[in-house]
């Protein structure tokens, strides 16, 4: 299981490792219980400082994505629950882009169309 | 034992040559005399003429130094002093020759069309396991043997002789000597645990290296990688073992179980089984597993991360943005610190330091 990092990208380092973190877990490349590198290891990886990777952790173990343990390290967990909090912000995120496309004119089924797509592209990605 | 020594000069000399010889092959195949290249330019017409011409010229000095020296040892009839300057001198030529080669494959690089087609991306491995890598409990079988040592100390220190033979000449003749007390029991296994310190760590440092994915080749590379890593993890835990065994019998030697030449005899053995070990790695594994046969080509692409310029002299890293300590050496086999991290030079500190320690110590008993 691997992920691929553009240090040349304007996207902040970390952001890219929490997204595709984030992206394996949804496509069920990572599971509940499998365990992440050390902090240590995974910023000799990438070649970036420990503050970066342990930011990473810290954001995802806040959204619920992972567990950290003195012992054992980061574990992947359950699968977070949708709750009113999460739909929440996820609106807020989709209201963003939404108003984006809307100031080109994208239309509202264009619009959906988009979301539909997208979601069959992570459903045939998904490991099963 | 006379006619061991000039065997002895004659097989460091060969396999120092043939060492120095196969450095460029056993290099990873993203670097040629310490100058990164993409992967398919590793076996173009002009790098391959490099690297052969780098071998002749080798195997030319090593026999010409190993003349000189045979001859230098038949006027002084001394073999100690001849080895070594042979040794420093033939490495350092051969660091003015890799000079040369590295200049000429830079100007090769930079009238090459893929100077610029450089990667920006890294891929790294998010699976946690040390698949094949060795368990860190064997970690614990050096205070095992340290405490062994020291336990056959108490238990023979009747058998301790008034002058205690701690050091010994070529010929396995006593030379220096420490009175008996019950800290000379204490000498061995300070050694041992200052080698068990520096393998444990070696050992610790291989297993979380660095690695270094090809995207265009994903499977293959963390393959190579892996082997590597488990090989030099071996390689460590195995060495470490080795040594202090030897030490163990320097322990006994010291009480007379044995007599001086199985000091000889065993200390030869670890040598030579080290430097044949190390060999096989050279040539079966390779830097970073370049010399395992793979199924499918690479890219490697040049990386963004992997400068030429932080490589002073191709052998000396020094990058400042890399937060990494240990990482792979580009010229060689194994391991090289980041000089532009502090830390670095508390490792050789420490290194050297217990190094000191141990001579103190040897004196203070003494």
């Amino acid at each position: 299981m691997t992920i691929t990092v553009d240090l040349a990208s304007n996207v902040p380092i970390y952001q890219q490792i929490k997204s595709a973190i984030v992206e394996a877990i949804s496509a069920g490349k990572l599971r509940e219980g499998d365990s992440l590198p050390s902090v240590r290891q995974l910023a000799n990886d990438v070649g970036v400082n420990m503050l970066t990777i342990n930011k990473v952790y810290t954001i995802l173990k806040q959204e619920g994505y992972i567990t950290i343990n003195k012992r054992s390290g980061a574990l992947v967990s359950r699968r977070p629950a949708a709750d009113q909090a999460f739909l929440k912000t996820i609106r807020s995120q989709i209201r963003k882009t939404a108003v984006q496309a809307r100031s080109r004119s994208v239309s509202e089924s264009e619009f959906m169309q988009i979301c539909s797509n997208v979601y069959q592209e992570l459903d045939r990605e998904t490991v099963k | 034992m006379s006619f061991l020594f000039p065997v002895l000069l004659l097989t460091t000399s060969l396999f120092s040559t043939a060492i120095l010889s196969f450095l460029p092959y056993m290099a990873r195949r993203t670097e040629c005399f310490s100058i990164s290249i993409p992967e398919k330019e590793y076996g173009s017409p002009k790098l391959k003429g490099l690297r052969k011409r780098f071998s002749e010229i080798n195997i030319i000095l090593g026999l010409l130094i190993l003349g000189v020296s045979a001859w230098a040892y038949s006027f002084l009839g001394n073999l100690r002093p001849v080895v070594a300057l042979a040794i420093l001198v033939q490495y350092f030529i051969v660091f003015l020759i890799f000079q040369y080669f590295r200049g000429k494959v830079k100007k090769f690089k930079e009238n090459s069309e893929w100077k610029n087609d450089v990667a920006t991306t890294v891929t790294v491995d998010l699976s946690n396991e040390k698949k094949g890598y060795p368990s860190s409990a064997w970690l614990a079988v050096y205070p095992v043997m340290i405490a062994v040592t020291v336990l056959l100390g108490f238990l023979l220190y009747s058998r301790l002789p008034a002058r205690v033979p701690i050091h010994y000449d070529e010929s396995g003749t006593a030379n220096g000597f420490v009175q008996k007390s019950y800290m000379a029991i204490f000498i061995n296994p300070i050694l041992q645990a200052f080698l068990a310190t520096v393998f444990s760590v070696s050992f610790l440092i291989t297993k979380s290296r660095r690695r270094c994915i090809d995207p265009s080749n994903e499977e293959e590379s963390l393959r190579r990688q892996n082997i590597f890593r488990n090989s030099l993890g071996r390689f460590f835990l195995f060495g470490g073992m080795l040594l202090l065994l030897m030490v163990t019998i320097m322990q006994l030697a010291m009480f007379g179980v044995f007599n001086s030449s199985a000091i000889m005899i065993s200390s030869t053995a670890v040598v030579i089984i080290m430097l044949v070990y190390s060999a096989v790695l050279r040539v079966k594994v390779g830097q970073g597993g370049s010399r395992i046969k793979t199924k499918k080509p690479s890219e490697g692409r040049l990386n963004i991360k992997d400068s030429d310029d932080n490589w002073k002299f191709g052998t000396i890293y020094w990058n400042p943005n890399d937060p990494a300590i240990f990482v792979e050496r580009r010229w060689g086999i194994g391991f090289t610190m980041n000089f532009a991290r502090p830390a670095s030079y508390i490792v050789i500190a420490a290194l050297i330091l217990g190094i000191i320690g141990i001579t103190m110590l040897i004196k203070f008993v003494h």
